[in-house]
């Protein structure tokens, strides 16, 4: 590990703000710390930032504010965190602090974005200082992945260049920069213009999916998180990016973009821990003979059919090709087994809830989920 | 110029969904083939399986002669143009239709030469200065297409590329993509749910259901023949009327019977229904819309295949009228000529033009073939 890894934020934050900062050592005794990287204390009238164990900045001159302090100690972490992994875990565990319990499933991801693009950090760093000097920079974060197919010969940082040379030519100075690979995805960290609502989000990020498709020749899909107004935002921007991502797996559908806030049924889903599915799924199949796990998959089609016709039978024939005798017969069979029928909207949303439950809980847990008789 | 083949290509997504199954096609060179079915059938996913977007979970895929599953999609010669018509916002039309080619590296000379002759084909050679946000919808596909006719590919493939326009535009785009195939004569494989755009336009017609194809065959066959209930509940519009009741013989008389519907089968239908067994079955009868006739000649004709109804609603669609009934609480509508005086609440009596109906396994749901001939062939 670099030991000076921190002269460069320091520098590049010092030339920013104007002030000046000395590096001290931390002395054998002291009573200071041990401090996790990136804590703020105040020694005198001046502000000091723990760098790691032994050694702390005592900057002078710097303004008191706490948004200020807060935004180095994030570039800091972001610095400290390329290459230490503790600290990796420490940063995401900052993140996921601030914005409140949203299961374990995102935290992978941000560990693994916030410890992994100079882009971010780029980004980070230019956004942190135009807000310093009073710009407004608004915008939002997108995760853009796509799947790669080596073609013989060929290395992946220059499959790459085909598709930064699309991104920027939709939408030029977005590129933030690519994530690692992983198991034939490729991801990258986008810089999103502000947006006048979110459907013209899923519009803007729908057609620059279809021009990737088109000329840089892969499948892409994107998340895209809370908008952000300046740095202070930028946790709650890059968080919700993530939990964006994650909505993919609560639907048996499987749009391309995934806006946070299009659902926020599923965002309540995923604000609420496992042990409440749990206890939902107890309550909700104590009747039931049949788990969910087991439901034929013409069940599934069949819930899903009825509520996208409104609970309307007839037009659920029409939409899924049956007969109407043919889904009178399954949603009957469905009641039999279950207790809920579908055709009471009461019911179908149950039946709906503990569908979409049962299919996170065994992403999550790897198991089925079975209601606890 | 390609034929693509597709020898038992399967996908399946991770627990186990199989989204397409034991799907065969050969795509013969320069021929227009469209994929045809409800939204989830697997169509899109097929395309893009050509395409290389999707991994091919089993099987093998042709593209020419050469086998191409583990081939990258800028490899395989294709283009694809998709519903969003997406186009770069800050280019002009003639920077979004170069800058595929552009980045293949190819020559100024030999963009620009391709980019005016395929702005000549589709008429917007006068467009090439404008941007995007300074087009009609009809004109952003035009251009879409043109990105795609640039790359000279050796397949097309189009995924629901008129979804986005209306009505009117649709129609004309129809009409537009089929006269650019005989011009540019390259092979086509297109998407869509509607099923008027692929009776319209293809060759040859994929109909697919559940991820598996149900029947492969020319518009015509495929609305004269179909081979199961939902192929012939699907291609048509209105929809074939479907009547679900059993096949009785009685005194060497073979007759339908469902409720409020009692219709006498031609004689030369029963080696076929005898063969397939399904006299004194469960069956489901299906007519179009167009075979059921109130003129006297008809009821005159087939005075044992008339039904008689309570008109509930009448669509004037100027040359012919939709008459929309119950029979036997099943939904029905019939086509009848415009001079006929037909009104809500009045009773009529339709004749079946018994020699076209329809007849389907109750079971099965397989269409019970007009002939023996036809059942043997079809073993």
């Amino acid at each position: 590990m670099n030991r000076d890894w921190w002269h460069e934020p320091l520098h590049y934050w010092s030339q920013a703000l104007g002030f000046h900062y000395r590096i001290r050592h931390i002395s054998t005794g002291s009573e200071l710390g041990p401090f996790a990287v990136g804590t703020w204390w105040q020694q005198g009238d001046q502000w000091c930032i723990a760098l790691d164990t032994d050694h702390f900045a005592c900057l002078s001159g710097l303004v008191d504010d706490t948004r200020l302090r807060d935004a180095l100690s994030w570039t800091l972490l972001q610095a400290a965190g390329q290459t230490e992994k503790q600290n990796k875990d420490l940063w995401a565990a900052k993140v996921c602090e601030r914005c409140g319990q949203w299961g374990q499933q995102s935290v992978p991801d941000l560990v693994h974005l916030l410890s992994n693009p100079d882009g971010l950090r780029a980004a980070w760093q230019g956004q942190t200082a135009t807000s310093l000097v009073g710009a407004r920079l608004e915008g939002r974060l997108v995760w853009l992945h796509w799947s790669w197919r080596e073609s013989s010969g060929e290395e992946l940082a220059t499959a790459d260049e085909p598709l930064r040379t699309v991104v920027e030519a939709y939408q030029p100075h977005t590129w933030l920069g690519p994530v690692d690979t992983s198991a034939g995805i490729r991801s990258a960290l986008l810089w999103w213009p502000p947006v006048i609502d979110l459907m013209d989000l899923q519009q803007q990020l729908s057609e620059l999916l279809g021009v990737v498709e088109e000329d840089a020749m892969v499948f892409a899909q994107a998340s895209a998180g809370q908008s952000a107004e300046d740095v202070s935002d930028w946790p709650q921007a890059l968080l919700t990016t993530v939990l964006a991502w994650h909505q993919r797996s609560w639907l048996d559908s499987s749009p391309r973009v995934w806006c946070w806030g299009q659902r926020p049924v599923l965002q309540l889903f995923q604000a609420l821990p496992t042990s409440v599915w749990q206890s939902f799924l107890d309550g909700a199949l104590q009747d039931s003979q049949t788990d969910c796990g087991d439901w034929p998959e013409e069940w599934r089609i069949t819930l899903h059919g009825i509520l996208a016709a409104n609970l309307n039978v007839s037009e659920a024939a029409r939409l899924l090709y049956l007969h109407r005798n043919t889904l009178l017969n399954r949603i009957e069979r469905i009641r039999e087994r279950t207790g809920y029928d579908i055709r009471r909207f009461e019911d179908a949303a149950v039946l709906w809830l503990v569908s979409a439950i049962t299919r996170q809980m065994e992403i999550e847990t790897g198991r089925t989920a079975v209601a606890h008789q | 110029m390609a034929r693509v083949q597709l020898v038992k290509i399967a996908k399946r997504y991770s627990g186990d969904v199989l989204a397409v199954n034991d799907f065969n096609l050969d795509v013969a060179d320069k021929e227009f083939v469209v994929f045809v079915g409800p939204s989830g059938c697997g169509k899109t996913t097929t395309l893009r399986m050509i395409a290389g977007l999707e991994d091919i979970t089993e099987g093998d895929l042709f593209i020419g002669e050469r086998r191409v599953n583990d081939v990258a999609p800028k490899d395989r010669d294709i283009a694809m143009v998709f519903q969003n018509y997406a186009l770069y916002p800050h280019m002009t039309v003639y920077q979004n239709m170069a800058f595929g080619l552009k980045l293949r590296k190819m020559p100024k000379v030999e963009i620009d030469k391709r980019v005016r002759d395929a702005a000549q084909i589709l008429d917007i050679a006068h467009l090439l200065d404008r941007k995007p946000k300074a087009l009609s919808g009809g004109q952003r596909q035009r251009v879409a297409l043109g990105r795609a006719i640039v790359r000279e590919p050796k397949v097309f493939l189009m995924d629901e590329p008129l979804s986005n326009l209306d009505a009117k535009l649709r129609v004309q785009m129809r009409a537009e993509i089929r006269k650019l195939h005989q011009r540019i004569q390259t092979t086509v494989i297109y998407v869509t749910h509607d099923q008027t755009e692929a009776m319209t336009m293809g060759d040859r017609i994929v109909v697919m259901k559940d991820g598996i194809i149900q029947q492969v065959a020319t518009p015509q066959e495929v609305y004269s023949n179909p081979t199961n209930l939902f192929v012939a509940g699907f291609i048509g519009s209105p929809a074939m009327n479907f009547f679900r009741g059993e096949l009785a013989e009685d005194g060497g008389v073979v007759r339908f019977r469902a409720p409020e519907v009692n219709l006498r089968i031609p004689e030369g239908r029963y080696p076929a229904l005898r063969q397939a067994g399904v006299v004194g079955k469960s069956v489901v009868l299906g007519v179009r819309p167009e075979d059921m006739h109130n003129d006297e000649v008809f009821l005159s004709t087939y005075p044992e295949a008339i039904v008689d109804l309570n008109v509930e609603v009448v669509e004037n669609m100027g040359s012919e009228i939709y008459v929309h009934s119950t029979v036997g609480g099943q939904n029905m509508v019939a086509r009848v000529a415009a001079r006929y005086d037909m009104h809500p609440g009045s009773r009529a009596k339709l004749a079946l033009d018994m020699n076209k109906v329809h007849i389907f396994d109750g079971e099965t749901e397989a269409v019970v073939p007009h002939h023996v001939a036809e059942a043997v062939a079809s073993r």
